[in-house]
């Protein structure tokens, strides 16, 4: 019973929208607009969280940083031993530890010198700053342990100094010092300056004599994911308890990274759909306006349907349905417009991600704006006296 | 003649709708009555003064009466219909459809009672133009909550009846005045109601099809419906068993006119002096439902 009035009420509201399907369009446009934009906005706020996760997640999330930041001379920084030490107590923890040290050199070669990106760590670095040698070899521990004076160089050192040669086997001077390049990586960006591929890689152990500067950073790298924040925390307390101090020192991870920016950006998407939805609401008054304009001209109709025994809720209801039909419809098309846009923009080579959760979200919120916007014309015909009804024209 | 229309009754009204109520009022009450109107009273606040558009009206219908009430614009006439037709509340007083009392009801109990008891049939017919014959027909059976099979069978049934089953998938535009106004009597059939009440029905239509329309309540009368037609014409007044006049809110005549009672569209003069008189003022038309211009 209860679903032939609704079937009834909603084909009155199909009726009544297809009736007038100019003025119906108008009306949805406000909802399709909101709609489109909150899944359009959101989808490329996704799509640009996306693309920073995918490139941390790229740069290792296994990973944790030690970093002394007291400045890598102070006294009250942790030694190399300490944490080679804690690398062999803790291998449930941790698998992989390499100091680091980064600088600015001039690189020369032959007259041609640039000044390059330089860092210096261990044989393990390899791996734990997911490199990949393409040509000759990484260094060894071996040239580790004897400081020896080798380099390991990005695509950019090769097109810069050796004229687009593989240098493997020539030799370069860093800072005057004379280096045997005795690998090259992998092109990871387009070898343009400040790219990735602008840097040259050497052993720790012979960075610190040329660049009289003690390390300051260690990385650490872990076998899986799970363990991270737990081997965070450990390092956090084992290098406390060394020092004697909570300060002076961080140790940080990816993971703890890529959250605060999944939160950062979810801030961001939030005010975006935020301010989206203002549009939907300004559509919701316009289906509000359309309404009340519909009750009045159909003021007769009503009062026929009193007449032969239509309750205040039948009313009431017809309406309710048609601006939620309305508004319902509206956000469908939007929600088909937000979705082409957004794969238009995706087309174009901007990052776009569509929110499912958005999509969802958007549709029952233009629901609940027909039913919200809706609800005080419905119950104005509701309210009308048949009488008075049956006489209007 | 007393038999055929308690069926009908009967097959409109379930039993858990029949109000238990009713049998109490109709042994109080001591007669059979259809309508019973008691003292009704109906003012109006029009700036300072009240307009008394009712002023103590007792009435009482029998069953299978086919009673005319006619009367001026202004003479109270709409606002009885509205009374009998269970739209409107009266100021004081009280009345009874088939032995429910309308008078102390709210509206959604007014609804059900029109939708249950009642069937309306308007001068300017108040199809809806945007459902077709069949669907305004069906209209009130949808509020009643019948379910779909047997709305179809009585919607159909009653299309039927007034000879527009091959067109019932027209839109009200798509018909004439007559074709028109027969689908609104099918609608107010439909729901088998235990009164129908007829507001000008030949009103707005061309002489041939008002005689056809009439013709049709003379019908529905033989069937043994209940029929209360109001009208500022006396020549279709005296068409009905009784004529009721009506004048400053008051009944002013009531009289059996079955011996005289003639046949659609053949007005003779009749022994009607009261009511007869009364008519002779009554031009313009009529307020009721305020459809007539």
């Amino acid at each position: 019973m209860m679903f032939s009035k609704f079937k009834q009420s909603f084909k009155m509201a199909m009726k009544s929208i297809v009736g007038n399907k100019g003025r119906s369009a108008l009306t949805m446009l406000g909802i399709v607009i909101g709609v489109a934009s909150v899944i359009i906005l959101t989808g490329i706020g996704g799509g640009a969280t996306k693309e920073v996760t995918d490139t941390i997640s790229e740069m290792g999330t296994n990973r944790i940083t030690v970093m002394m930041t007291r400045g890598a001379n102070s006294s009250r920084s942790i030694r190399l031993k300490d944490m080679q030490s804690y690398l062999e107590d803790n291998p449930e923890l941790v698998s992989m530890m390499s100091p680091y040290l980064t600088a600015q050199p001039t690189v020369k070669q032959g007259t041609k010198n640039i000044v390059t990106s330089l860092d210096a760590c261990d044989t393990s670095y390899e791996q734990i700053g997911n490199l990949t040698v393409e040509s000759g070899r990484f260094f060894s521990d071996y040239e580790v342990e004897k400081r020896k004076k080798v380099c390991v160089v990005g695509t950019y050192i090769m097109q810069e100094l050796f004229g687009g040669v593989d240098p493997v086997g020539q030799s370069l001077k860093i800072n005057g010092s004379l280096f045997e390049v005795i690998g090259m990586y992998e092109e990871s960006d387009d070898s343009t300056e400040g790219s990735g591929d602008d840097k040259i890689t050497i052993p720790y152990t012979t960075a610190t004599r040329l660049f009289s500067q003690n390390i300051n950073t260690y990385y650490f790298y872990t076998d899986s994911e799970d363990t991270v924040v737990a081997a965070t925390n450990d390092l956090n307390r084992y290098i406390t308890a060394k020092l004697g101090t909570d300060e002076g020192f961080r140790v940080s991870n990816m993971l703890s990274l890529l959250d605060s920016l999944n939160e950062m950006t979810g801030v961001l998407t939030a005010m975006l759909a935020g301010i989206a939805s203002i549009s939907l609401v300004v559509g919701g008054i316009g289906i509000m306006n359309i309404m009340t304009v519909s009750v009045s001209e159909r003021t007769r109709e009503i009062g026929i349907r009193k007449a032969i025994g239509a309750r205040t809720t039948d009313i009431l209801s017809q309406f309710l349905i048609e601006s939620v039909v309305l508004s319902g419809l509206g956000g469908v098309i939007g929600i088909v417009f937000g979705i082409l846009v957004g794969k238009l923009v995706a087309a174009l080579g901007m990052s776009s991600a569509t929110q499912w959760n958005m999509v969802v979200l958007s549709f029952v919120f233009s629901l609940a704006v027909g039913v919200f916007f809706g609800l005080a014309p419905a119950k104005k015909a509701a309210k009308l006296n048949p009488i008075d009804a049956l006489r209007s024209e | 003649m007393v038999a055929a229309p308690e069926e009908v009754q009967v097959a409109a009204v379930t039993p858990e709708e029949e109000i238990p109520a009713e049998a109490a009022v109709r042994a109080v009450l001591g007669v059979n009555a259809m309508i019973v109107l008691e003292d009704i009273k109906k003012i109006y606040k029009m700036g300072d003064s009240d307009v008394h558009a009712l002023d103590g009206v007792s009435l009482h219908i029998k069953p299978h009466e086919f009673v005319a009430i006619i009367g001026p614009s202004g003479s109270g006439k709409s606002t009885l219909m509205n009374m009998i037709g269970c739209l409107d509340v009266p100021t004081s007083g009280r009345y009874w459809i088939d032995g429910i009392e309308g008078s102390k009801m709210k509206d959604n109990d007014l609804a059900d009672l029109r939708n249950k008891k009642l069937g309306f049939i308007f001068q300017q017919y108040n199809l809806l133009s945007k459902l077709s014959a069949f669907e305004n027909v069906e209209l009130p059976l949808i509020y009643k909550g019948l379910p779909m099979v047997k709305r179809r069978s009585l919607a159909e049934a009653a299309l039927d009846k007034v000879g527009l089953r091959d067109k019932m998938n027209h839109k009200p535009t798509e018909l004439s005045g007559g074709q028109q106004q027969r689908v609104s009597i099918a609608r107010a059939l439909a729901g088998k109601p235990a009164l129908i009440l007829a507001d000008e029905p030949t009103g707005a239509l061309d002489s041939k099809s008002g005689v056809e329309i009439m013709q049709m309540m003379h019908d529905l009368h033989e069937e043994g419906n209940t029929i209360v037609l109001i009208t500022h014409d006396l020549s279709i007044a005296k068409q009905a068993q009784r004529i009721i006049t009506i004048r400053d809110g008051k009944i002013t005549g009531d009289v059996d006119n079955s011996a005289d009672q003639q046949g659609a569209g053949n007005v003779k003069p009749s022994a009607l002096d009261d009511a007869e008189t009364k008519a002779a003022e009554l031009k313009g038309p009529s307020a009721i439902g305020g459809a007539a211009e």
